[in-house]
């Protein structure tokens, strides 16, 4: 992990250093002309496509509308974002928590070590499996395998991040007597913050991940399982539509995650905008 | 864009913390010690699971005891089916990172040095980095059935993002300082890219390609799975259909150990390529 | 190594009369018994005796690589020493004491980044004051070290002597008896320096604390203290323990024109050079 927080570090250093941008409405043309090309071409090289494999991509865009925003949306979409919401939120706090107690903790780290470094090597969909035959085929089940796949990269980002607190700063709270709560509200997950948060954001798209393959093999509603049931029933259009939506749905998700991680550290936004001066 | 500590790789997060003002004699304060620790809790948790299995508490048709399915791993091992289907998964991923390497080396160069080209193609890249590389197994099973071709379209493009930017990060830096300091010692355009440009995007693209390798892992092994490409993915659906859940828990283990090797090769290949990283030197300073 | 008693005084601590500017101290508030401390077979710490007592400045200098650290982190508790013992208020020393708080050598690395300076302050007050009075307290230090109304920006929004400042303040609303400083000044530039080296002075003043100030500048120690310490190199011992007797207030300008002030300077330069040597010898 070393090297992506020098990285991350460098980066910093990188973006204060970004010379001038060009003026706003500049870089909005700069910025759009490409896709709004791409759409253009896709949008007339396929109006009048007899293929079965690349449909229009009006037909694409009905399908979408018929088929998500109309009952689609709460027999299908509901229930996945459901789902994954539970699964990501059961993540992300169980890797906080165990992270912050095997960060803290040597002995503990020394002895689960091995087992993590087991478990994080997984590639998780290989839980599919396991998964169906502890849980059956349903929600608990799709639940069950975004906590256990997604768990691994906000706990090691945790764990890391506790152990990156200054020395100093380990001895100025112990000198200041601060409790062994005050130490780790005020400055073990404050200090770790950063990390846990770029733990977090592999989280998410893990959880994506995972939602859409348990989706696919073991369930009965949702986005995953509508995507593969479309593609066996070669409806091409609905195949399409499920691509671009799950495409937006995973934009939209780390849009989200970005908001809310500048939220809860502005501190640190604030601290690397300022690092171009005082770093 | 935020800085992309992204941590598929946390490779030496577990590493023990640096000996600090401590009191007693620590049982994890030796490196003798820590493997004590955590040999003992692996042997531990293999009997649990043992005994949970074989007393019942745990479903033997879902959970076959782990002597077992460690005896069955044994077997598999002397299977040349079981080796093919591993080469098949890795053969594949692994020529979806070359692929990749190919791809992002010449994207991050121009998306790096110049402007126009990162702006026109920022929104691309921003909108295609976050879609599940998974959404796209449908689209691509459609359109070419299950076959490996398939399988490495789908790696470089699910695997192609974590690369791409570490490098933009990589050639951004060198961009900065670092070329000022060549160019008033006249270095040349060879030392300049050998001593300087490729020694500082290293540390960037190892930490890129070691996302990307785990990610192509999951995308190879996900293909396997769901579209029945030859691999592991394969051999576990199957063995699971079939009811050989041994079998199955063999392979899942093998899957395991796979990815396990692989973030062992990346640090084994740090070492040497970054000795004078100041990542490898924390635990000495600190 | 020299033997002549110059300024050397062999009981530590008490009242010099040959210094009548010295103001009488009080009972000693803190003392360390032949404290040592090794790392394995290295040894750092080799029976370091001294004692301070209340209202005294100390400054403690030595050659680099003497475990002034060290030794400062056995005062304050937070390295438990391998032999000997560290007597605060007359009990011995095993954890960081209420009554002592430090002042640490690299400001951007003790405050906390994600606090603001006033919360930064209030952090250890939480064990000590009810909430109301937490603000009141916060501004009266932060008025002391020039930081009024500086109190909502972060560290990272300050200077290097800003910040350091602010350090000092924490450690001065937590109202010790004794603040220990090490190598406070060390990271700022030479004009920050000496208008916090006046800071210290004048802060010491207003709030009666006893200070234990470590430093490897010869010109600080003599210009600060009203006991200078000099440690050997490692293994560290006390080497010798010099009286500086100039009158207080001292003023950067006229206290280092007074002769006095360059032959206590050149007599503390001699004993560093003669540990320094005596070090690499060894």
């Amino acid at each position: 992990m070393t090297t992506t927080r020098a990285a991350a570090r460098a980066v910093t250093q990188t973006a204060t250093r970004a010379t001038t941008r060009p003026h706003p409405l500049r870089l909005l043309a700069l910025r759009t002309w490409l896709p709004v090309v791409l759409i253009v071409w896709w949008w007339l090289a396929s109006a009048g496509s007899r293929s079965l494999y690349f449909p229009p991509l009006s037909t694409i865009l009905e399908t979408l509308q018929h088929d998500w925003l109309g009952p689609g949306l709460t027999a299908n979409l509901l229930p996945s974002l459901g789902k994954f919401l539970a699964g990501f939120l059961i993540a992300a706090a169980c890797g906080i928590v165990f992270g912050l107690l095997i960060g803290m903790s040597r002995t503990l780290a020394a002895a689960v070590e091995p087992i993590v470094q087991f478990l994080r090597s997984l590639p998780p969909p290989v839980l599919l499996p396991i998964g169906i035959l502890v849980f059956g085929i349903g929600a608990p089940m799709n639940i069950a395998i975004i906590a256990f796949g997604a768990v691994w990269p906000t706990l090691l980002n945790t764990i890391d991040g506790v152990r990156s607190l200054d020395s100093q700063v380990r001895d100025m709270s112990r000198s200041y007597r601060l409790t062994l709560g005050q130490r780790v509200r005020y400055i073990v997950v404050p200090n770790a913050g950063p990390q846990i948060f770029a733990g977090l954001r592999t989280t998410l798209q893990i959880s994506i991940i995972l939602i859409v393959v348990s989706e696919m093999v073991a369930s009965v509603n949702g986005i995953g399982y509508y995507l593969l049931n479309s593609q066996q029933t070669f409806a091409v259009p609905q195949t399409w539509a499920g691509t671009l939506l799950l495409g937006a749905l995973g934009y939209v998700a780390n849009l989200l995650f970005l908001r809310i991680e500048s939220r809860v550290l502005r501190w640190h936004s604030g601290m690397r905008a300022a690092s171009g001066k005082d770093a | 864009m935020t800085t992309n500590t992204t941590v598929l790789d946390s490779g030496a997060a577990l590493r023990p913390s640096p000996p600090q003002a401590r009191r007693r004699r620590h049982p994890a304060a030796t490196s003798a010690g820590r493997f004590v620790l955590g040999a003992g809790t692996v042997v531990l948790a293999l009997a649990f699971w043992e005994v949970l299995s074989r007393t019942g508490a745990l479903p033997p048709d879902a959970i076959p005891p782990a002597s077992a399915v460690l005896a069955e791993f044994a077997a598999q091992l002397f299977l040349p089916a079981f080796w093919a289907s591993l080469w098949a998964t890795l053969s594949v991923a692994l020529l979806g990172l070359v692929l990749i390497i190919v791809i992002a080396t010449p994207l991050a160069l121009l998306i790096g040095l110049v402007k126009p080209f990162a702006e026109s193609t920022w929104f691309l890249v921003e909108f295609l980095k976050p879609i599940p590389p998974v959404a796209l197994i449908p689209l691509g099973l459609l359109l070419w059935g299950p076959s490996p071709g398939m399988k490495l379209f789908l790696i470089v493009l699910g695997a192609l993002w974590p690369l791409l930017t570490q490098l933009v990060y990589g050639v951004k830096e060198v961009n900065g300082v670092a070329t000022d300091m060549a160019r008033s010692y006249r270095l040349g355009w060879w030392l300049t890219t050998s001593r300087l440009v490729a020694p500082s995007i290293l540390p960037f693209a190892l930490t890129g390609l070691r996302i990307s390798a785990a990610i192509a892992i999951i995308v190879a092994v996900v293909t396997e799975m769901i579209g029945g490409a030859t691999g592991l993915g394969q051999g576990i659906v199957v063995a699971q259909s079939a009811g050989a859940l041994t079998q199955m828990y063999a392979l899942i283990l093998a899957a395991g150990l796979l990815g396990l090797g692989l973030n062992a090769a990346f640090r084994a290949a740090e070492k040497p390529l970054l000795f004078w990283h100041p990542s490898m030197r924390e635990e000495a300073s600190r | 190594m020299t033997t002549q008693p110059t300024t050397t005084e062999p009981n530590p601590g008490a009242p010099n009369p040959a210094a009548p500017a010295t103001p009488p101290f009080g009972d000693v508030l803190l003392e360390l018994e032949q404290l040592r401390k090794s790392y394995g077979s290295t040894q750092i710490l080799d029976g370091v005796d001294l004692s301070v007592r209340r209202g005294e400045f100390v400054c403690i200098v030595g050659p680099s690589g003497s475990g002034k650290t060290t030794l400062l982190k056995c005062m304050a508790g937070l390295l438990d020493p391998s032999g000997g013992r560290t007597v605060f208020e007359g009990e011995t020393v095993t954890e960081p004491p209420a009554k002592l708080a430090v002042v640490f050598q690299d400001y951007s690395r003790s405050l906390l980044l994600w606090m603001t300076v006033a919360a930064n302050i209030g952090l250890p007050l939480k064990n000590k004051l009810p909430k109301a009075g937490r603000p009141a307290r916060i501004e009266e230090v932060l008025r002391a070290v020039g930081l009024s109304g500086k109190g909502g920006l972060y560290p990272w929004q300050m200077s290097g002597g800003m910040q350091q400042r602010a350090a000092i303040a924490r450690g001065l609303a937590y109202q010790p008896d004794v603040l220990l400083m090490d190598e406070p000044f060390a990271a700022v530039d030479a004009q920050t320096r000496i208008e916090l080296e006046d800071l210290v002075l004048r802060v010491r003043q207003d709030f009666d604390t006893t200070v234990i100030f470590v430093t490897h500048d010869i010109d600080e120690a003599v210009y600060l203290g009203d006991r200078v310490i000099i440690l050997s190199g490692a293994p560290t011992k006390v080497t010798r323990n010099i009286t500086v007797d100039l009158p207080r207030p001292r003023d950067q300008r006229d206290t280092k024109l007074l002769p006095d002030y360059a032959r206590l300077r050149a007599e503390v330069f001699e004993l560093i050079q003669a540990a320094q040597s005596h070090a690499s010898i060894a």
